[in-house]
């Protein structure tokens, strides 16, 4: 009996050490709250580039009109995966600039960015996977 | 004769039973229209009325500037004549930093003119991309941000 505790409690641990250090750093799920987050185009293009001075991907996004953000999510696919969560409230229909470091000499090119509104879902921070925004290409910043 | 294609075998629910199976029949549709209904208003929860809203001008020109040495943004707005105007939400975008402002106090009257300034910090901010003006209106006794009604403007000069 002892022995079978014990192989529980050692099960529990690493399912919990899993999580904190492999698991994502929100939860995830499809919300179905219509946020209608989107990039914010600036100078008739979407406002998403790669900085090639502070090696960072610069993204602007604008929340939709229905709730505040706690933040975004980003999932980068590439050579090397990577994601990030931008932890910063964001209110109805307020802008929000965000920088994600990446280094495209030494990380490797990048197939896929993913976007994911994070909102509070049941007290929850969650990233919203029906509400995704993807892109495929990413040119080099020019803020002129 | 006692199988069951006998017809004088009469078997089936006793009228209570299809009371109370109708009525849960009624209460499902019932819930189903409504949240079907209630997912459709949400997403769809922008706003009926465009309330035309603009820059004001004078002399021709454009009333927006940029103010460097107390580092504000002055403006002036032009309400159309559609709806009054119940407030703003203001979003800055500079080359660093975006900063959103939710102006309560600015009620913009049909045909009106509004008058504002911001506090904008171009050290932190960097330097102004693009300002973009979202006008709150009440419809349907709820307050709502027009979004698809907002007004952007870039290449914003000195004052």
């Amino acid at each position: 009996m002892i022995i079978f505790l014990v192989f529980v409690l050692i099960f529990v641990i690493g399912i919990l050490i899993y999580f904190f250090y492999f698991g994502p750093p929100v939860e995830e799920a499809e919300c179905g709250l219509g946020l209608g987050l989107k990039v914010l185009a600036v100078g008739g293009k979407e406002d998403i580039c790669y900085d090639q001075a502070r090696k960072e991907i610069h993204l602007t996004v604008e929340n939709g009109p229905i709730s505040s953000l706690e933040g975004v999510y980003v999932k980068i696919e590439g050579q090397s995966k990577d994601d990030f969560l931008l932890e910063e409230p964001i209110s109805k229909a307020g802008v929000f600039i965000g920088k994600v470091p990446y280094n495209l000499e030494k990380q490797g090119s990048i197939t896929q960015i993913e976007i994911f509104p994070v909102a509070l879902v049941e007290d929850t921070a969650t990233a919203c996977l029906d509400e995704v925004l993807e892109f495929n290409s990413l040119e080099i910043c020019n803020f002129g | 004769m006692n199988g069951p294609l006998n017809p004088k075998r009469k078997k089936g629910i006793t009228p209570l039973m299809a009371t109370l199976l109708l009525i849960s029949f009624a209460v499902a549709v019932g819930t189903v229209v409504m949240n079907f209904a209630r997912a459709q208003v949400d997403s769809q929860a922008q706003c009926s009325i465009n309330p035309k809203l603009g820059l004001a001008k004078h002399n021709g020109l454009q009333q927006i500037c940029f103010d460097s040495s107390p580092s504000i943004l002055k403006f002036g707005l032009q309400n159309g004549f559609e709806i009054d105007i119940e407030g703003l939400v203001v979003s800055v975008i500079g080359t660093q930093r975006a900063e959103t402002f939710e102006l309560n106090e600015a009620v913009i009257n049909r045909g009106s003119i509004y008058r504002g300034s911001l506090n904008y910090d171009s050290s932190v901010l960097g330097t102004i991309r693009q300002v973009k003006i979202s006008p709150k209106i009440t419809l349907f006794e709820e307050q709502v941000i027009c979004v698809e009604y907002s007004l952007t403007v870039e290449n914003i000069g000195a004052c």
